[in-house]
């Protein structure tokens, strides 16, 4: 048994690259919902779309990664946008649309499953080695720094333009009131188009920066999901500028309770976090921030 | 109730009677009666394999109908509850219990206790809270499994060697058909009654009923519990169909066939979802033709999943009554 | 005889007061609850309703405290509200509409309501079929057979022509008459004051006037509210 020394430094980085990541993760859903309304059901499923196209154009085909990296965040921004305007255009009713987008989540589980022989699980390469260097005294891939890095600079980048810039306003507009966003000559369906295209971007550089520390399988879509949406319920429905401290306090909570609890509980424990938030705290931390300021 | 007269048991019979007089609900039986029937003369052990897997879609997509359907507030969370089921059964068989009626029962009672427990919360919020918990809970109760199969005394990621429910599928059948039936008509008789109304009404405007004096919870949870024991149910009777119950009970496949049965047999019927009687005749349809494309002659077993899942997109694209919500005017602020 | 006392009620939204310390009770069955656009009617209606949470103060209905309740508790204790913007469930029937709202199921007060709002030939007709007068009479009739011993109505003939409005006013008078309580809100002051015993007006959160349809229209306060302060300047 390590000391509570290591504990500590384990809870610590596992926690906080994890945070970080999570947060890379839950960013693109948070703010679709933020901006459209919707829940996005079809999201998970394009962090397994990006794995398989790297899978088949990097390791089958021998492709350089960052090519079939490229291609992966284009095909995914390609099917995220085609089906959320599928439902979007025709119907905008909400149900219809997230049985709609499950479906299509599915169907691809399905089509993975049957196109890549099974449930066997590939390895993709990642941007760079995937080898492991000592932070604290605890061993952590490169990789996952990388992916945690770069989404502490996605966060950052992605506040800025909404709090500071024109466009990012226009967006914050569109949040907070479409009908009266219209009215100012904002379309609401072309800043959802935005919105869907950068989500569905940021999801797919997510896959491209995590994926290669686990496998690809036909049922990958729903480790993305369960964490975006667990991570949305904690910071807030649609309260994106939360996602950061949300997707940390999922983070911690899971590898605190898995540093103890010799099964793997990862899931149970966002489940188990996301329960306690809808029960006590409905609007999630974004929630309590502006009962306050309002009152 | 408040105050209500006791109707009689006169008066509640009669009108029961003269409900179950539908044309549509008889020819429903008419259909299960001759499903039932038809393999026991002709046709092969895999023609009435695939119709006892069409009783226990039908089962399901009635489950899903008259909970979903009806209240519009739409549960992701069917393979869940039809797992706990497959599950609830072997871990029952495995602790000792014997006799298919007693699991069943076991099914039914864990199902509905773990429908309350999950929609007593979560229904109290309005909003797309219920619909994504529920999505959850299949993807959860899988890791659930893997993460602990030792610690509930399974041989492998799930129970195996459960007992089937009847030596053949021809004598297996007519006790589906008859469990079918009979869920059938008590979906029927709920849907008509004054139960079913308050449904529909939340369905229409949750807040309008709420502020007449009705308490829309009881309803909802009621319904959804109810229809999470006929999952579980469901559920049991699939292990003992197959003679196994574990994580692939959870399977997506035991969502995505009963909500295009439901789907579909709202169009037949035309009024939407929560129509109840059209899965019926859409579950008999729609699995006969998932097993015929299973046949080894057209090479397609793999493929048959992806096409159904893409079949229920293009409903829901293309079939826009078949979801329900008329498209009245709302004017609901 | 169903008793209504309003005591220091207010509600603010952020740091608007909607309605400051409003009291006003029920003296006699009926009341008319009267002020220009933005006087807070439709929000102490709200509040009397459950519909909206008071921000402070008390409302006692038959001694009982229903401040903060939930809109199906104080429905249940007998005071429900209908809507200004028509709510009708668009897929029912005018029939199931009220078969989902009936008190104890009774069919006999089910047929009385769809007599007493006229909308006998719609009974089989869908909400999202019927013309906005009969949506107007659903509303009504949806609040009558419920039972409750008091009524609010929220501006039950706005948007109606004049001749829709008439029936609906009968209805009304006929209920009065029948003994049921109501509050109404209303801007057609000449069509509701000649029948009912009280009215309070409110401008801007505060009552400026609370008594009889007869003092109404010679109060000073209520013509400077309507009217525009007449002596300003002078």
């Amino acid at each position: 048994m390590a000391s509570v020394d290591s504990a500590i430094a384990i809870i610590l980085v596992y926690g906080a690259v994890g945070g970080a990541i999570y947060a890379l993760i839950s960013l693109g859903f948070t703010l679709i919902f933020g901006v459209a309304r919707l829940l996005n059901l079809v999201y998970g499923a394009l962090y397994m779309v990006v794995g398989y196209t790297i899978y088949a154009l990097a390791v089958q085909d021998g492709v350089s990664i960052y090519a079939a990296a490229a291609v992966a965040i284009a095909i995914a921004i390609g099917v995220g946008t085609v089906s959320f305007l599928l439902f979007v255009r025709r119907n905008p009713d909400p149900i219809r649309f997230m049985i709609g987008t499950l479906l299509i989540a599915l169907f691809l589980q399905y089509y993975f499953s049957y196109a890549f022989q099974g449930e066997a699980g590939y390895i993709i390469p990642g941007l760079i080695p995937n080898t492991s260097i000592l932070v604290m005294g605890v061993s952590i891939s490169q990789l996952s720094l990388l992916a945690a890095g770069v989404s502490v600079i996605m966060v950052v980048t992605l506040y800025i333009w909404v709090e500071r810039t024109g466009s990012g306003r226009v967006l914050r507009a569109t949040a907070s009131d479409p009908e009266t966003a219209a009215l100012f000559g904002i379309s609401p369906g072309r800043v959802a188009l935005l919105v869907i295209v950068l989500s569905s971007a940021l999801i797919g550089l997510a896959a491209v920066l995590v994926v290669p520390t686990g496998e690809v399988t036909p049922t990958m879509w729903t480790g993305p999901f369960i964490i975006a949406f667990v991570v949305a319920i904690v910071g807030g429905l649609g309260k994106f500028l939360w996602t950061l401290p949300a997707a940390f306090l999922v983070s911690f909570s899971q590898v605190t309770a898995q540093y103890y609890i010799p099964y793997d509980v990862t899931d149970l424990v966002a489940f188990a976090v996301a329960i306690v938030f809808i029960l006590t705290l409905p609007r999630g931390m974004g929630g309590i921030w502006e009962a306050h300021r309002v009152g | 109730m408040s105050g209500e007269p006791r109707p009689g048991w006169k008066n509640l019979l009669q009108g029961t009677a003269r409900v179950l007089r539908a044309p549509i609900y008889l020819l429903a039986l008419v259909t299960i009666t001759v499903m039932a029937v038809l393999p026991q003369f002709f046709g092969t052990q895999y023609f009435a394999l695939s119709l006892v897997f069409a009783t226990i879609y039908i089962t399901l997509a009635l489950a899903w109908d008259l909970s979903s359907g009806l209240t519009g507030y739409i549960s992701f969370g069917l393979p869940f509850f039809f797992g706990l089921g497959a599950m609830a059964t072997g871990y029952s068989y495995y602790h000792g219990v014997g006799g298919s009626f007693s699991l069943l029962a076991i099914d039914f009672g864990v199902g509905l206790l773990g429908g309350l427990l999950f929609a007593l919360p979560t229904l109290r919020l309005r909003g797309p809270f219920f619909t994504l918990l529920s999505l959850l809970l299949p993807l959860i109760a899988a890791s659930f499994v893997v993460a602990f199969w030792q610690v509930l005394h399974m041989p492998t990621i799930g129970y195996i060697g459960i007992p089937f429910l009847a030596p053949s599928p021809q004598a297996e059948l007519p006790i589906l058909s008859v469990t079918t039936a009979a869920v059938l008509t008590v979906s029927f008789l709920l849907r008509r009654s004054h139960f079913g109304l308050v449904l529909r009404a939340i369905r229409d405007d949750e807040d309008a009923v709420e502020s007449k004096g009705i308490r829309t919870l009881p309803y909802k949870v009621a319904v959804f519990s109810f229809a999470s024991g006929i999952a579980a149910f469901a559920g049991g009777t699939y292990a003992m169909t197959t003679s196994f119950g574990g994580i692939d009970s959870f399977d997506f496949q035991f969502l995505i066939y009963p909500m295009l049965i439901a789907i579909v047999g709202a169009a037949i019927v035309r009024g939407g979802l929560g129509g109840i009687v059209g899965s019926v005749f859409a579950g008999y349809a729609i699995i006969l033709f998932s097993q015929y494309l299973t046949l080894p002659e057209f090479n397609l077993q793999e493929l048959t999943l992806p096409i159904f899942a893409f079949v229920a997109i293009l409903l829901v694209l293309f079939l826009p009554s078949a979801l329900g919500r008329p498209s009245g005017p709302r004017e609901a602020s | 005889m169903t008793r209504l006392v309003v005591s220091e009620l207010a509600k603010h939204f952020g740091g608007n007061r909607v309605l400051d310390r409003v009291s006003f009770s029920m003296r006699h069955g009926s009341l008319a609850l009267v002020g220009p656009n933005g006087a807070g009617k439709t929000t102490l209606l709200n509040a009397l309703a459950g519909v909206v949470r008071p921000s402070a103060g008390r409302i006692e209905f038959d001694d009982l405290d229903i401040a903060g309740l939930s809109t199906w508790k104080i429905a249940r204790l007998g005071i429900v509200k209908t809507n200004q913007v028509v709510r009708p469930l668009h897929s029912l029937t005018v029939d199931e509409h009220l078969r989902v709202f009936t008190r104890g199921n009774d069919p006999v007060r089910r047929a009385r309501a769809l007599r007493a709002t006229n909308l006998e030939e719609f009974r089989e007709q869908t909400a999202d079929q019927l013309p906005f007068g009969a949506l107007k009479r659903l509303e009504l009739a949806e609040a009558i057979v419920t039972g409750a011993r008091l009524l609010l109505l929220d501006e039950p003939i706005g948007g109606l022509s004049r001749l829709e409005a008439e029936g609906i006013v009968e209805t009304l008078r006929t209920l009065r008459a029948q003994g049921q309580a109501m509050i109404i809100v209303e801007h057609r002051l000449r069509e509701i004051l000649p029948f009912v015993d009280d009215v309070v007006a409110l401008d801007r959160g505060r009552i400026i006037y609370d008594g009889p349809p007869s003092g109404f229209y010679a109060d000073a306060a209520v013509r400077d509210a309507y009217i525009g302060r007449t002596d300003a300047g002078g």
